[in-house]
């Protein structure tokens, strides 16, 4: 294995491991996505035929802005000093970059699954006919959102604003992400072909990597 | 009936760009005060 | 003197656009309402000019790292709220009497404007919320870049988005353009151009004065009292 992409295991598995051991996300994040899936329906007169219409725009909605709070989390910061040390011991920003992002998309996978059975059992949409077939498009979803959270974490490093300026920056730039995903949805249900959207998320993808790859030393530079 | 529309549409135009060039006046107006 | 050169002929041709669109010949389908049109579509063009403009001083920083770049970038950036806000406000005016509402979820083009706004008063959060200059230029150029990469791919899906959910019939784009019309059009892009233009040199020559006083505030001793510094640059 090339050493870039051991670079980039390590970091990611270093995420992983301290989110387990002193994380947010498992214990903060996941439930307060919960949460806000159930209050949700509370603020509604409660018509079943809305909640099942509401099901998947709330699913989308939270996974956005939760999924950015997890992309954003503490456990994936470091300070400076520790940015520095790991310029030093010759860390290759790009891999920094793809590490981060793999850590974050493994997290996002967690909270994308967590919340289905949730949403299905308090909304009760339309079944899917083939809910297999969203397989991809959350995959692609979930990797988009965690790039685009990864760049707008690094972009606001050090700022005292950070926790509401990073998701406020990410979100319209996240429209082809949601998009994407929840179209393919819509057309699953509809029995139509998702080539379109899941081209879509392709593309951002590819675009949200290229614009890391780019960025990665210029954001090293911001950080140190 | 329409040109109540179209007065509408040119006062909001003008409106927010003269108002962008009096705030663009007022800032440099107090950065060069001071300087005196 | 040549200070006044630019304002005073943007606001000549600005009057000459005004002139123009007044009286210019009624469309067949809207009538007088084409005359919204005139600014709605001069400002969204200009909107997106001033983006693009924003990109590419954002590259050039990158680049060359020279304070110009971004003074230029930061400037057209919020010239460019200015006309996004316009062309936004214009748009639904034009909407209301034509289609009976202010908005209308099937015009892609005002979606991804809106969206663009957005992104635009990102941009500048981020610049208020970086105290020193070197770092709110990189990271502001950064998001340039990252922006450059994403608005038109957000601008792509919500026109996708929109062929699937049919909008409304008359749109701004689809509106016939006869000579005298399409003159009156020509006309007010020429002079939003030169607002811009001369805008941009006015809020260029602001962030200068306003740099000027932030080194001052900063270090009344100068160089003496900080430690030196890795990078070069004003």
């Amino acid at each position: 294995m090339s050493s870039f992409w051991r670079q980039a295991l390590q970091v990611a598995k270093r995420d992983l491991l301290v989110e387990g051991r002193a994380g947010e996300g498992v214990g903060i994040v996941l439930p307060f996505g919960a949460l806000a899936v159930f209050v949700v329906p509370l603020a509604t007169s409660g018509s079943a035929s809305l909640l099942a219409d509401l099901a998947a725009p709330v699913y989308w909605l939270v996974t956005l802005l939760f999924g950015m709070q997890l992309a954003l989390r503490q456990t994936a910061t470091e300070t400076v000093p520790q940015r520095r040390l790991l310029v030093l011991l010759g860390l290759d920003p790009v891999a920094r970059f793809v590490g981060r992002t793999l850590s974050a998309w493994v997290l996002l996978i967690g909270l994308q699954l967590v919340l289905i059975p949730l949403v299905v059992l308090f909304y009760e949409p339309e079944p899917v006919p083939t809910p297999a077939l969203m397989l991809p498009a959350l995959a692609l979803y979930a990797l988009g959102l965690a790039m685009l959270g990864t760049l707008a974490g690094d972009l606001t490093v050090g700022l005292r604003t950070r926790t509401a300026l990073a998701p406020m920056l990410a979100a319209p730039l996240a429209v082809p992400l949601v998009m994407g995903a929840s179209q393919s949805l819509i057309s699953i249900s509809r029995g139509e072909g998702i080539l379109t959207w899941t081209l879509l998320l392709v593309a951002t993808d590819l675009a949200l990597s290229v614009a890391g790859v780019v960025t990665a030393r210029p954001l090293e530079e911001t950080a140190t | 009936m329409s040109a109540g529309w179209i007065w509408a549409a040119y006062l909001v135009t003008y409106g927010l760009i003269f108002g962008y060039v009096f705030s663009l006046v007022r800032r440099s107006r107090r950065l060069t005060r001071r300087e005196s | 003197m040549t200070k006044r050169i630019l304002p005073v002929l943007a606001g000549l041709a600005l009057v000459a656009a005004l002139a123009v669109a007044l009286s210019s010949p009624p469309d067949v389908l809207q009538g007088d309402f084409v005359r919204i049109l005139y600014i709605h579509v001069a400002n969204a063009w200009l909107a997106f000019l001033a983006f693009g403009v924003t990109a590419a001083a954002s590259i050039g920083w990158l680049v060359r790292k020279k304070p110009g770049y971004d003074r230029v970038a930061a400037s057209s950036a919020e010239i460019g709220v200015l006309f996004t806000a316009v062309t936004l406000f214009t748009g639904m005016i034009w909407g209301k009497p034509i289609w009976g509402t202010f908005w209308d979820w099937g015009d892609a083009r005002m979606a991804s404007t809106a969206l663009m706004f957005f992104v635009y008063l990102g941009y500048l959060a981020l610049r208020r919320a970086t105290p020193d200059r070197q770092a709110r230029a990189r990271r502001s150029a950064i998001l340039g870049v990252i922006a450059v990469v994403q608005v038109p791919l957000v601008y792509f899906s919500v026109t996708l988005w929109r062929t699937l959910h049919q909008g409304l019939t008359i749109r701004p784009d689809s509106v016939q353009m006869e000579p005298a019309m399409l003159v009156a059009l020509l006309v007010n892009v020429g002079a939003f151009s030169l607002l811009y233009l001369a805008l941009l040199t006015a809020r260029v020559r602001l962030a200068r004065l306003e740099e000027a006083a932030e080194a001052h505030e900063r270090a009344p001793a100068g160089r003496a009292v900080t430690a030196p510094r890795l990078e070069t640059g004003q």
